[in-house]
């Protein structure tokens, strides 16, 4: 694919166009195909200009280059999130709050590099007894997720056909919790 | 604080919450629900009497706790947001769980020992994800200082 990248101008699908004379850079374009494997980029061209699209071999649906631009869902600005949040000392809201537990950290990590990339990106957030809240506030529904210092699991979901659903700290593995993954699928797109 | 019971906050008052967290505000400004999480062994959310003092004091108070970073890292600075507002009327009649049974109060707390009449407590029936987000509903955005 490098060979077309000094061939001509392109602009991506579905997105503004870029800068004239500014061609994608099909090395990075490559690097996320060598990461994600389950992607594939399709080249359309026409008279005028070429379009590319980077489509999901399962879904086959397009994403955006924003989205290849994600390490799947635990993205280089979450993961630098998070390594701000361990590095938050007592008191770090004003209000006494404890330091960010590192078992918090390493479980939303782990958390979120096993969500689907279908699933957009979350805010993250640190609560005052040292725990991490995953929330994502979408139009249709709003789910936090979050992990506590003993390495308990919590979420609340509000969707508009499945209504509320909230489980309290709860030990065990997270992603084999039905009621969780019906809010998990319900987010993806 | 003071060892005599705390009375309830009038419901037609308003409290301020400062806010210095940047991890609690949405960069639209909106507010987290993560800004209603207690610390550990604490249902209670510090917060102030708007009447007693109000958004121009709060801001004052704010900026004199503002600390800069002892090595330079954003990361350990305290900087003054600004504050968010909620209602104590709307605090004590919104039901915060699913069988409408359990509900926030606004307790009169004031600190005497560091000379602020105008604290009192948001408190919590329990700590919970659901309430965190009923909270931040009720409350405003952040209402940055002037």
């Amino acid at each position: 694919m490098n060979a077309f990248a000094d061939q001509m101008s392109w602009h991506i699908y579905g997105s503004q166009p870029l800068a004239e004379n500014r061609h994608i850079n099909w090395e990075s374009v490559g690097d996320a195909l060598l990461h994600f494997p389950e992607l594939v980029a399709q080249v359309v061209s026409g008279s005028n200009s070429s379009c590319y699209s980077i489509i999901d071999r399962h879904t086959a649906l397009p994403v955006t280059l924003q989205d290849i631009e994600r390490t799947g869902t635990m993205s280089e600005k979450l993961d630098t999130l998070l390594s701000e949040f361990s590095a938050l000392e007592e008191n770090w809201d004003g209000y006494d709050a404890k330091p960010i537990n590192h078992f918090a950290i390493n479980q939303t990590r782990e958390f979120l590099s096993q969500l689907k990339n279908s699933i957009p990106e979350p805010s993250l957030a640190p609560d005052a007894d040292g725990s991490v809240s995953i929330i994502w506030d979408c139009p249709h529904i709003y789910l936090d997720v979050g992990f506590d210092t003993n390495g308990r699991y919590s979420f609340y979901g509000d969707h508009e056909e499945l209504g509320e659903f909230e489980i309290e700290p709860t030990i065990g593995a997270i992603l084999s919790d039905q009621s969780l993954n019906k809010y998990l699928d319900k987010l993806a797109v | 604080m003071t060892d005599e019971k705390p009375e309830l906050v009038p419901e037609d008052e308003n409290v301020l919450r400062r806010i210095f967290s940047p991890y609690h505000i949405n960069e639209d400004g909106s507010l987290k629900s993560s800004a209603f999480s207690p610390s550990t062994n604490t249902l209670d959310i510090s917060v102030n009497r708007e009447k007693i003092a109000d958004f121009k004091k709060n801001c004052e108070i704010g900026r004199q706790e503002e600390q800069p970073s002892p090595d330079g890292n954003p990361v350990r600075e305290k900087i003054f947001r600004g504050c968010i507002r909620g209602n104590v009327g709307e605090i004590h009649n919104t039901p915060v769980d699913q069988e409408k049974t359990l509900y926030c109060k606004v307790l009169a707390t004031p600190d005497h020992e560091n000379e602020n009449p105008s604290h009192a407590d948001l408190r919590l029936p329990k700590d919970s994800r659901g309430i965190r987000r009923k909270l931040a509903k009720i409350f405003s955005d952040l209402i940055k200082p002037e």
